[in-house]
């Protein structure tokens, strides 16, 4: 009984991040889903086996291991882009019932062109990226998750921040 | 930017990042503002990636699908009915409950009866008999001045004046 409750929030507090984080790493919904559901189910079957205040860590390791082991599946999956995403078509094509289309389409194509330059960062750069920037997480947390020294985060860190400002100079100038 | 980042030191580069993100120390910050108020480019690089840096804050999070929540939730509700009504769950608690109850009965009547040694009985005897003894001189000490002085002097004598009386007034009479 209480571990069904420890589970629901978990699954409450940890789902949109274990999704948000499957899908800047594996580029696409429907495998992302896939990841999500996965890393869901075996929380559930590993409830009682890790201290609660480590779940975080937990979940985002298992997110992250479920992910490269797709990518590693299918490098295929790689060369797909978020803009082709559903989502995002729709939210450009639904510009017009807003009260400034013109201003609503270009912050829509800016979020889409940003999320599409952190998702083409390699996957060490970006797994401490979204972790940190997008995610929230802090530099010994992600230490955890991923298994590397705080320092090596850091370093990580400020390479995604260049790397990133390069890749977004023309936007971070005409803005 | 390239060709101005080439004149800028690399360490002061990553302050400046870190400034723009706004995680840097208080005197990093400091340092920062003051060179760039002093060095257009350094001011120009740190706008530039503060842009950066504000639309990456507010990419808001990626909502997880309800389908997904969904079929997880079917999943668990499955595993949480079979947990609770597994026979072999039930009758383990069943069993135990029953042993423990067994267990703290038999406990209760196995209670140890106390030792006495033949002097401590003897002793116990005879405290019983001088006990008793008191007991019995009192019961005598009673009756003696029950009938011997309660009787006769306190009821007998009473009645005796009252059926003088009584006699009296009636003979007379």
């Amino acid at each position: 009984m209480l571990e069904a409750i420890s589970y629901k929030v978990l699954v409450d507090r940890y789902k949109n991040k274990i999704f948000s984080y499957a899908l800047y790493m594996v580029k696409n919904r429907m495998d992302a889903e896939d990841v999500a559901q996965e890393v869901l189910i075996r929380l559930w079957n590993n409830m009682g086996k890790f201290r609660l205040p480590a779940a975080g860590s937990w979940i985002m390791r298992t997110t992250h291991n479920l992910c490269i082991d797709y990518l590693r599946r299918n490098q295929v999956m790689q060369q797909r882009s978020i803009f082709i995403d559903e989502e995002s078509e729709e939210r450009i094509i639904d510009t017009d019932k807003g009260n400034r289309p013109e201003i609503k389409t270009q912050q829509n194509i800016t979020l889409d062109r940003i999320k599409a330059a952190v998702q083409k960062l390699p996957e060490n750069l970006k797994s401490v990226f979204v972790l940190y920037e997008i995610e929230g997480f802090k530099y010994r947390e992600i230490s955890t998750t991923l298994e590397i020294p705080i320092n090596s985060v850091k370093v990580y860190l400020l390479r995604a921040r260049k790397k990133l400002q390069e890749d977004l100079k023309e936007y971070a100038t005409q803005a | 930017m390239q060709h101005k980042r080439e004149n800028i030191d690399e360490r002061i580069l990553e302050k400046i990042i870190s400034v723009a993100y706004n995680d840097a120390g208080l005197l990093d910050k400091i340092k920062i503002h003051l060179l760039a108020r002093k060095n257009p480019d350094v001011k120009k690089i740190l706008e530039e990636y503060k842009r950066t840096a504000i639309k990456i804050k507010n990419i808001p999070l990626d909502e997880c699908p309800d389908s997904v929540i969904e079929s997880l939730r079917i999943q668990t509700r499955n595993e949480n009915k079979s947990l609770f009504l597994k026979p072999a769950y039930i009758f383990a608690i069943i069993t135990f409950i029953i042993s423990t109850i067994i267990v703290v009965t038999l406990n209760q009547n196995n209670e140890e009866k106390p030792h006495y040694t033949k002097a401590e009985i003897e002793l116990a005897e005879k405290q019983v008999k001088e006990s008793l003894a008191i007991v019995n001189n009192v019961f005598k000490r009673t009756e003696t001045l029950i009938q011997e002085e309660i009787f006769p002097k306190r009821i007998g004598k009473p009645i005796h004046k009252s059926l003088s009386i009584i006699n009296e007034v009636l003979i007379g009479g």
